[in-house]
């Protein structure tokens, strides 16, 4: 038969190259719709804007809510971006494709997910710099507050990429995701948001900030596989 | 290769499991409750294809994408140079090409970066040194003048064509199509017929499920989901 000169089997991709397909072309779509991204992090700081203008402007009730506001928002605008990350593959049967090809499923939607996190949750590192001036805390108090959730948004990044993917081809799936994720998170927002508190308290931040390394650390080793299931069961 | 044969009915017994190229054997799919076939036994040899015809909800997409992995089919198995195939498996996956109705471009992007991303997806990666050769590719399918434009601005035909770009690049055995000339005009088609024939020629082979006739000088092996719905015999393969 002469297939088989034609038929060169190509080796299939290594997990990481797969990974960094997936990653670049992600982060490369994320810079044509730039509006979109940036409407995740100008809702992250009008939410934790509104709360001083609610509440009596005192710079020490500020100062103590600080945190906490500042990882609920981090949390909603988290959730706001979620439904981006699988609704517009799935829908055109990119998806499918990657499914479909001769490369790791698991190292393909990691890099949608590290895609997203850079995206997403790396600028609400930063910004939180920005909320933390504006509730008055100290330059510890904003180190740490962004130390906890460069920390904890992986975590909270991938509970929402399963999430995300079970939720695919539902109807209302977007609510649904709120339902799934709201308290799938309570306990990184309990962590998140203790640190601050116990360092100006004169605890120390590192068994919080310890926690969520952790947390994270073991999403990423469970991350990928499950949400290949996740996705595969979407498909079927 | 021998040469092609029209079979009348592809329901005939399940030769051995020696043979090579995709066989099924027992399938049955269903949609929700309603059973939309069973018993469903084909051998489809290498170089040739066959058409999947019937009326609409008669399952045609369904079993391409059973036989690709995508839906489980409720009995029976696909097999793959006489070993049931491994759905799932980057092995299988580097066999078969499957083609559906969103078949994945990305709107925001141009046509060639399209191409050029899909292409290190079909074939482990590197994307960087894949352009001489898609540009060759967009050529061929009368898209090069169009390699800079975003997909969203192309015709229907032409996101066809680009389809069309991918499956003359992707080295697969197996592909699986899914209306594949919709939108297309004549030359579109010729160009889909001449893709075709090459890819039989080679040794490949092919299920298209079309409702359109198909220039390619082979002829298919027929198969009609519509004729053979709730007319099953009772026992077969």
């Amino acid at each position: 038969m002469a297939a088989s000169s034609r038929y060169p089997a190509s080796p299939p991709a290594t997990a990481l190259a797969a990974l960094r397909w997936a990653c670049l072309r992600d982060l490369r779509l994320a810079l044509r719709s730039r509006g979109e991204v940036a409407l995740v992090l100008v809702f992250f700081v009008l939410v934790g804007s509104m709360f001083p203008l609610a509440m009596a402007p005192e710079a020490s009730l500020l100062r103590a809510i600080a945190p906490g506001i500042a990882w609920v928002s981090a949390l909603l605008a988290t959730l706001l971006s979620l439904p981006r990350l699988f609704s517009a593959d799935h829908a055109d049967g990119t998806l499918e494709q990657m499914l479909l090809a001769p490369a790791p499923l698991s190292a393909l939607l990691s890099g949608k997910v590290l895609a997203h996190w850079l995206t997403t949750s790396a600028p609400l590192v930063l910004l939180s710099a920005l909320s933390g001036l504006q509730f008055n805390l100290d330059g510890e108090g904003i180190a740490i507050l962004a130390a906890s959730l460069l920390l904890g948004t992986p975590l909270l990044t991938w509970l929402g990429a399963v999430s995300a993917a079970l939720a695919l081809g539902t109807r209302g799936g977007s609510t649904l995701l709120g339902l799934l994720v709201l308290p799938l998170a309570v306990p990184v927002l309990i962590f998140g948001a203790g640190s601050v508190e116990s360092a100006a308290a004169g605890l120390g931040a590192e068994a919080h900030l310890s926690l969520l390394a952790a947390g994270s650390i073991l999403a990423s080793m469970v991350g990928p596989a499950t949400l290949a299931l996740a996705v595969r069961i979407a498909h079927e | 290769m021998t040469e092609a044969v029209a079979r009348p009915d592809p329901q005939w017994a399940f030769e051995s499991a020696e043979a090579s190229g995709l066989a099924v054997d027992g399938l049955a799919c269903s949609a929700g409750y309603r059973l939309l076939f069973k018993s469903l036994s084909f051998q489809l040899p290498p170089g040739q294809w066959l058409r999947l015809t019937g009326p609409n909800g008669s399952g045609k997409s369904t079993l391409m994408r059973a036989i690709a992995g995508l839906g489980r089919p409720a009995e029976g198995r696909v097999m793959w140079d006489g070993v049931a195939r491994q759905s799932g498996s980057t092995e299988w996956h580097s066999v078969m090409l499957y083609q559906g109705h969103a078949a994945g471009w990305k709107d925001a992007l141009s046509t060639r970066d399209n191409l050029v991303l899909q292409r290190a997806l079909d074939s482990g990666m590197p994307a960087e040194h894949a352009r001489s050769e898609v540009d060759a590719l967009l050529e061929r399918c009368g898209l090069l003048s169009r390699a800079n434009l975003s997909f969203q601005r192309l015709s229907a035909g032409q996101r066809h064509r680009l389809s069309l770009a991918r499956l003359a690049g992707a080295q697969r055995k197996l592909w699986l199509l899914d209306e594949p000339t919709t939108a297309l005009d004549s030359h579109g088609q010729a160009l889909f017929g001449r893709l075709l024939s090459e890819h039989l020629t080679q040794g490949g082979s092919a299920v298209i499920a079309t409702h359109q006739p198909i220039d390619c000088d082979r002829p298919p092996i027929e198969l009609d989901l519509g004729a053979r719905a709730g007319t099953m015999p009772a026992a077969a393969g």
